[in-house]
Order: structure tokens, then sequence, then C-alpha cells
């Protein structure tokens, strides 16, 4: 990966030196570029990555970029693609943190040069404070799986790292990792398939389990740490897939059961209540409150596959939860009640603050990521108000989002690119809960990039360090029949 | 005769490669379509980075250039006749490096009459081939008179080169050494340090790629199967290596009667080991199932009922190309059916399997019937169960096609643009790009426009058991919908419901009057 980075850098450099013209007399036109990424007016972070883009155009030879800063500072670069280089690039948006950048545009056509009406980008006054991303990267197919993995992206540049692919375990799938609060020092993700595994990293310590138990429906699925770091809430689900026939729809996923489960990584116990293995119900999606007191989920009543897959309906439910007696309330409240309003809510996401809930609503079921309906709403959890975020949704597919430390910044995936293949967004959030217009995660070239790229992005995270992952060691790991086994405790 | 006595060789390699190029270019060329349609070979610099990144990269990325031309298959087969050739001629250059009578010569086809024979598994890869050429070449140019010093550096310099560039074919190279150091001059030194060299750099690489060490050994481009280690595969390396130092220590034959006796016995073994043993090896029920899904996608319709007349098919995939075939030419009933064999609904509608080729010759019928959405889902199916987690631009192709169809043209556009950087797929990508967007143009298409008027418009999920039904969907759709309509009655006779079958029959004789009167 690296050498190949290198020798991607090194031809970059050479066909960029091919593009180096001095700007005469540009032609004035009165409309702004048309870039791919569209990052016209979004906000964006200290210390991201330089935010390069590809003028859609014919016969554009060659781009020549000025950005200036509202507080000062100016770079500039040329090229076939936008490729700005990364230390000016950092320096200038520091300097102009809670300002804005204004690139100006002249492109050469056949010899002559034209310059577009400047367009803005927004620096955020709210630090990212975290590394990187981490997500999957899977072709948006049905049942098989070809080459698929777990990935992390430094966010400052363009680097790219393999935390594990399935090239290291072939035939099986790696999937649902996650962190604890985007810190990687304790790191959970699963392998599918017939060395199946939950693999989970605390401290360095590598321990792989066999999380299904004749107690249990089955292995460990959705899972989400438990702030203290010794427990991690699971669902476990019977999920199973049918297929569209008709143009706009391709795949429906539905459980016919799920419960939820905690386990206690100290003791290497699965911690089951009553209240999460009703047969009439299904729950899924746990996540705890940032104080680890409440555990949020989804729920809908069992319903009859394939025939009643479109009334099956999920509302938003939170019960307390005792970690010094690893042990649940009786009471279970209904924080949104989806179903009468002909809804279905998965991925509830707690922000760290405390302050809100974020999840994907739909028309039905419990995988919004094929639902083209699919968006993205806010739970003030002090307010009760409920909203869809406007700012960030399209008519096309928002599913997977995640927090960054601190809050003031979301991650979601969205197929608003193609319409099939789910790329990442990045946007910021004020005090008053108001989004920005989110931007695509850049990329060195991104047209070319996202262009030949097969796979989609999925169950993306921030890491606020880089995931220390023997990706070799974990792959033997997960090889070897070697496993702990889990005990229940009802 | 003078003419013939002096270039004999080349005589000789002229008519192998003749014979080779008959073999692949008529007998097995839907071997060759079958490997091209595995790929998806694209002209930008990320594609020779990612090859360059693992090693036997490059050689995977001079064969998968190659086999881009498997799509005319006359050239696909003169590909690899040179490639047996230069083989060959390697071998007996690797001989010639000691005084050998020529008497031994044929013997030197014998490596690559093993390869030719290990070819015969359509799972056999083209890097396979290459890295040994480029194994074998770096064989014949080590400097086996030159100092000790000058061995060692090349060694030194040749193993990490050779090994980033093949693969394990490294190996055929440090043993080739180390037994004719041994051999010739008792060196142990530096046949441990070739052997160890290689093994060394091959383990050491399994710290930065990301695929187990035991697939490192086997080659990480050589095969398209990687969970099932082909012995033959070791066996035809080895060949190449110990070959060639075996005829070179076979005994002189001077020019006379036993010289003449001797060539001939070894004419007549290695023409019987390349009679007997290479076709063996070509399974024919494996490329009978290649040759329908060629026929299919060149919907030569007739010419695979005249193959099914020759010799009836018998497995899924074929007897369903067969039924697909007589359904295209509106003969897919009772009477013409089953003239040959049936095996069922299996034998309609093949059932998923999560396998490239079942999956693909799948697809091919549901799109024929109209169902667009199916015959996408079964041809992305098939892409992403290509073993090796390649990309195929055949499939790209079709998904470029069924998103089109289906008004998904940011999809289709995404699909185009990557065809647009292939060499034989471009002009269409080009054309179809003007397409996009053009409802009136798609519309009158006569597939593309045809298969939207088809596709079901009501939704449901897809279910195998009720395939008929869904037939039946699809004639309510569009009553002018035949290949579906013959499906629909042809279902419930493969299970000799008859009273299912009269009520579809009534339904569709219901459906044509409709049609009639209107």
């Amino acid at each position: 990966m690296r050498l190949n980075t290198l020798l991607y850098i090194l031809t970059t450099v050479f066909v960029l030196s091919a593009c180096s013209k001095s700007v005469e007399n540009p032609q004035l036109l009165d409309k702004p570029p048309v870039i791919y990424p569209d990052y016209s007016e979004v906000t964006i972070p200290v210390g991201i990555a330089p935010m390069n883009f590809n003028v859609i155009g014919k016969d554009v030879s060659c781009v020549d970029v000025v950005v200036k800063g509202s507080k000062g500072g100016e770079l500039h670069a040329q090229g076939d693609a936008v490729d700005m280089p990364l230390d000016e690039w950092h320096s200038l948006v520091e300097q102009n943190k809670d300002g804005e950048l204004s690139f100006t545009v002249c492109v050469e056509k056949d010899g002559k040069w034209y310059q577009y009406q400047d367009f803005r980008m927004f620096v955020s006054k709210y630090d990212l404070e975290e590394w990187g991303l981490t997500y999957r990267r899977v072709a948006p197919g049905y049942e098989v799986f070809s080459q698929m993995g777990l990935y992390q992206r430094d966010l400052s540049n363009f680097d790219e790292y393999e935390i594990i692919q399935n090239t290291r375990v072939p035939g099986n799938c790696v999937n649902c990792h996650t962190s604890n609060r985007t810190n990687p020092k304790e790191f959970v993700f699963h392998v599918r398939g017939n060395h199946g595994a939950s693999v989970i990293q605390k401290d360095g310590e590598m321990d792989i389990l066999d999380t299904k138990t004749d107690k249990t429906l089955g292995l460990c699925v959705y899972p989400y740490w438990h702030p203290d770091g010794r427990y991690l809430a699971f669902s476990t689900n019977t999920t199973r897939q049918g297929f569209h026939v008709v143009k706009d729809e391709r795949i429906e996923v539905f459980d016919h059961e799920s419960d939820l489960q905690v386990l206690d990584t100290k003791t290497n116990e699965l911690i089951l209540s009553p209240v999460f293995m009703k047969k009439d119900f299904n729950e899924t999606y746990p996540a705890f409150s940032p104080d680890g007191k409440t555990m949020y989920f989804c729920s809908t009543v069992l319903r009859q596959y394939p025939g009643d897959t479109r009334r099956v309906r999920y509302n938003l439910y939170s019960i307390s939860f005792d970690a010094e007696k690893a042990s649940f309330g009786e009471k279970i409240d209904t924080l949104i009640d989806a179903e009468s309003d002909s809804m279905s809510i998965a991925f509830p996401k707690p922000s760290y603050d405390g302050k809100y809930i974020m999840y994907t609503l739909a028309d039905y079921g419990t995988f919004p990521i094929w639902h083209k309906e699919a968006d993205l709403w806010l739970l003030n959890l002090k307010t009760g108000e409920k909203r869809a975020i406007a700012e960030v949704n399209t008519k096309d597919t928002e599913s997977y989002h995640n927090w960054s430390d601190n809050s003031h910044w979301f991650v979601f995936s969205s197929r608003r690119g193609d319409g099939l293949y789910t790329r990442l967004y990045l946007s910021s959030i004020d005090e008053k809960g108001r989004a920005t217009k989110p931007f695509l995660l850049p990329q060195k070239n991104p047209r070319h990039y996202y262009d030949r790229l097969m796979y989609s992005y999925n169950v993306p995270d921030f890491t606020k360090e880089k995931v220390d992952i023997d990706s070799r060691m974990a792959a033997n790991g997960i090889l070897s029949e070697r496993r702990t086994s889990l005990s229940v405790r009802q | 005769m003078n003419i013939i006595q002096r270039y004999w060789k080349v005589l000789l390699a002229a008519m192998f490669a003749v014979v080779v190029w008959c073999f692949w270019g008529f007998k097995y060329s839907s071997g060759l379509v079958y490997q091209e349609q595995l790929q998806l070979f694209l002209f930008d610099s990320e594609m020779f980075f990612e090859r360059l990144a693992v090693p036997g990269g490059i050689a995977r990325y001079v064969s998968e250039f190659l086999v881009q031309f498997y799509n005319v298959v006359q050239v696909g087969a003169v590909i690899i006749a040179c490639v047996y050739v230069l083989l060959q001629l390697a071998t007996w250059k690797l001989v010639k490096k000691q005084k050998v009578s020529d008497a031994w010569y044929l013997l030197s086809y014998i490596p690559v009459i093993l390869l030719w024979m290990y070819m015969g598994d359509i799972n056999v890869r083209l890097s396979f081939v290459i890295s040994m050429l480029i194994a074998m070449t770096c064989m014949v140019v080590y400097p086996e008179k030159s100092s000790s010093v000058a061995k060692y550096i090349y060694v030194a310099i040749a193993v990490p080169f050779v090994y980033w560039i093949t693969g394990p074919a490294v190996l055929m190279f440090a043993i080739y050494i180390a037994i004719k150091e041994i051999l010739a001059n008792r060196n142990f030194l530096i046949s441990a340090v070739a052997i160890v060299l290689s093994v060394a750099c091959m383990l050491a690489s399994a710290a930065f790629v990301p695929y187990p060490v035991a697939r490192i050994f086997y080659g990480i481009g050589y095969n398209y199967v990687v969970d099932v280690v082909a012995v033959m595969q070791y066996i035809v390396m080895a060949a190449f290596v110990i070959i060639p130092i075996v005829i070179s220590v076979l005994p002189e034959q001077k020019e006379g009667k036993t010289s003449r006796f001797v060539f001939a016995g070894v004419l007549a073994g290695v023409v019987s080991l390349a009679v007997i043993a290479v076709p063996a090896n070509y399974l024919s029920a494996s490329y009978e199932v290649l040759d329908y899904d060629l026929l299919v996608r060149q919907q030569k319709w007739n010419e695979i009922i005249e193959k099914a007349e020759k010799k009836t098919p018998d497995t899924p995939l074929t007897v369903s190309s067969l039924n697909l075939a007589l359904a295209m030419t509106g003969q897919l009933n009772e009477q013409r059916a089953f003239q040959f064999f049936q095996n069922g609904w299996q034998g309609a509608f093949p059932v998923f399997n999560k396998n490239f080729e079942s999956s693909l010759m799948t697809a091919e019928i549901y799109y024929q019937t109209g169902m667009v959405n199916t015959a996408q889902r079964f041809d992305f199916e098939a892409m992403e169960a290509i073993p090796d987690n390649g990309k195929s631009a055949r499939i790209i192709k079709r998904l470029a096609e069924t998103n089109l169809i289906n008004g998904q043209y940011k999809v289709s556009l995404k699909y185009l643009r990557i065809l647009q950087k292939t060499m034989y797929y471009r002009n269409w990508a080009n054309e179809t790009i003007a397409l996009l967007g053009n409802e009136k143009a798609i519309n009158e298409h006569p597939v593309y426009g045809y298969l939207r008027k088809c596709r079901l418009t009501k939704d449901f999920l897809f279910s195998e058991q009720e395939i008929d039904k869904i037939m039946g969907q699809l004639v309510v759709q569009n009553s002018k919908n035949v290949v579906a309509m013959q499906y629909l009655l042809f279902l419930p006779q493969l299970e000799g419901n008859q009273q299912k079958y009269l009520i579809y029959r009534n339904f569709v004789d219901e459906t044509l009057k409709k049609q009639k009167n209107q």
C-alpha cells in the first residue's frame, strides 16, 4: 500500500510538472465552475486534508487555482486536477479558522484561459480533534462478496491503512467494527464465514471470541461500547435478505428474530435480560448514553417475512443500565414512536455531549442503507424535539453515521453520488444543532478515485488515533481454531 | 532437404505453434473467452501500481494485458502458441548450456506439454505461464561460467527481482541454480544462498501484503481458485527445472542409426504424451458449459440448438442455455423442448449458487425474459464471485446496460467511464454514454426499449420457488413478451403438473385473445 502510494505520488508529480503555465488575460465568466466534488460553501475543519477537486468541462487542458483566506494567506495550485500542496494548505486553513477561503479558478481550453466566479469554503471554529476515520469498504452487492476490509484513513492527508481485509482470511467477511468513543484502544470487529468470530482488542491485548451460545440466538452482531470500556452491548440477529423486482429498489434486509445482550469483557459473560428476549419483539441497534446509565435501542413487533416486510417499523426506546450491577432497569421508555408516523428508525447514535441522538429514518424495515428515502434525523434529548437534518439529506440514501468525540462533527454515508456506491461525508454541528453543508471525504484526485472505485464505504467512525492492530496476527488468530467461549449470565 | 536439416527445429516449433493455435483457437476457444471475462484490464496508472504492489504483480499485469486480446480468440490462441514456443525454446537453451545431442531435442517439449495439459484446468491463469517464462529467462542468463563473486552478485540481485516480478516462480530459478551448482561445481553455499534467499523474500513479503503465507507460496495470481492447491502447478514448475537438467546429463548420441532410433523413440513418446495426456485433462463437461455460455453471449440461438441436436446437454447450465435458445427462437414448447433431456426447473432457471459461471449464465436468462433487476443481481453476484476478487469487463458492460434500462444513469455512467479505459469495450462505452438520459433513444432502442416495456412495475420480493408466477406477472406486464410466455407454459410441463399447465394455458390464450382484439 505504501509502495503503491509512493509510485502514485511520483506519477502525479510527473503529470503535474507537465502542466505549469501562467494564466494570461483570462476571459471572465459570469458563473462559478462546475467542480467535483461540490465543495462550494462547505464547512471544513482545521487539519483536514487538501480539498482537491476536478473542474468538470470539455476540453479543459489545465486548471489553475488561487486560494485566498479571509484572515490572510494564499496558495496556488495548477494541474489537470487541482492538487494543493499539503503543508501550504494546512497553514492556510489554520490561519483562517472561523474564517473563509475564496477559490479563484481559471481553466485553459484550446489555448485560451477562462476565469470563473470565485467560490467559498468556510473553516469551522470547531476543531475536529480526531486522527482520522475508520470504515469498511465492500462492493454494494447482494449475497456474495469479493474483496472487502476494514480500513482507516488519516484525515490530514490521503493515506489509507488496512485494519484488516478479507484477503487475509479468504472466504470470510469482516464487519461491524467499532471503538469506544473514537478511542481505538478499545476496538471490536466481527468476522463472518467459516472462521467466524468477534475480535476484541483492549489496550493492545487481542481476544478472539466465539460469541455463539446455546442460550442465545446466534453470533453477536451490532456492537456498542459502554463508556467504562468493560461492557459491550450487542444485538444478535437472525438476518435474511430479499430482492426487489422493480427498477428503483434492490435489496431488503430483515430480521426473523433479534435480541440484545451485553458482553462483560472482564469475565467473558453474556448478560441476558428477559426484557430483550421477548419472542414477540425484535430488538436491535443498542447504544449507550455517554454517561453509561442508559441504553438506547430499536424494537419492533415481530412480523411475518417476507409478506409483512413493508409493515415492519422500529421505534426508539431507552432503558436504564447499572454498570456496577451489570443489570437493566425494568421500565422501557419510548423515545420516538416512529411506527405511528409510518416510519422506521435505525442506527441510533447518541452524541457524546449527551445532547442528541442521530438516527436514520426510513419508510419501513431495519436496514435503511438500501432505502432511497432514508434520511438522517436528530432528536434533541433535552427538548424531545426531532427533525430531519435537511442541511445534509438528499433524495438518495443517507444511512450510517457517527459522531466525533467532541460532538461537533459527524460522518455519514450517502449514495447521493451515483445512487449506488456509498461515499462518506462530513458535516459540522453547532451549539444550536444546525449542521453545515457536508463535504465528501477528500481524495488526491477525487473524480478519478471515486469514478474508479467499485466499493462502497460503510459503518464510518472517527478514530482519535491510528488503530493499532497487527492484521497479520489477527488473521492468523482468526484462521486458527483458537476461540474464547462465552458463558451466559441471566 | 538441406533446408529441412538446417531448420528442422524451427519448422518443428512452427508446427507445434500451429497445433497449439488450432487447439485454442478452434477446439477450446471458449476457454479463452472465459478467461477474458474474468478480468478487467484498464489502461491507467492505478492498475499498474496495484499490480506492482504485490509479488508476481508484474507478470500478472503483463498476462492481463495479453488476456484482453482473447476477445478475438484467434489472437488469443496466437499468444498462447507464442508463449509455449518461447518456453520450449528456453527449456532447450537451458539444456544447451551443456553439450547435448540433438537426438534428445524433443524431450525439451515435455515441460510445455505438461503445462498445456495443466491449462486444461480453466482456472489456470496466463500469469502463471508468464511468470515461468520470466523465471526461465533468468535461468538461461544465469552466469554459470563466471566467477563465484559474479554468481553471488547475480543471485543477490536476481532473486528478489524475480520474486517481485513473478512470485513463487522464483523457486524454479533458485532450485535450478542450486542443482546446477551442486552438480557442476559442488558449490553448496551458493545453492543454499539462492534457496534461502528465495524463501526469505517470500516470508518477508508476507509482512507487507495482505495475504496468508500459503497464498504467497502458491502464487497470488497463478490460479483463479485459491482455496484448493493444484499440485499439478508444482509438477509443471518442477518439470521446467528438472527436465532440462536431466536432458543435459543424458548420454551423448553420435550421428548414426542409434541416434535416429533414439530420436524416433523420443518423438513417439513425446507425441503420445501430447496426444493422450493433453486432451485427457480438458474435461469436456467443463468446456461444454463454456461453449454454451459463449454461444449465449453471442446470441447464436440456432447454433446452440444445432449443438444440442448433436449431443443433448444434461447439466442445469447447458440445458438452461438450450431452453433459452429455444425460447428466443419461439420453440420452447412441449413438442420441441422435450426432444432434449430436461432436468426440471433447474434446466430453465438454475438455482443461485454463488458461483461465477452459474450466476453469469442464469443472469442472461433473466435478462432475456425481462427480469432486469434479477439479471442485474445475478450479474453483480457473478462479478463478486470471481475467485480472485477481480472485476469483469463483460459484467460491467451488462451492469451498465441494466442500470441504463432502469434509468439509473449515474451508475451506468460510472461503469461506462471505467469501460472507456479498456481496449475492447471502449467504443461501445463511448456510443452508450451518448444514450444516457436520452429517454426517446432508449425507449426506441430495440433491446433496451423492449426490456423497459417488459419490466415489472409492481414490486415484490423475488422468489426462486415462484418463478412461474413471476413469468405470469411478466406476461401481464407485457403481453408481447413471448419469451416469458413460453417459460410460463413450459415450467408446469417440466414438473409434470398438468392442472397448472391448463390454468396457465388458459391465461395465455385469454391474453393473446385480448391482444388480438386491441
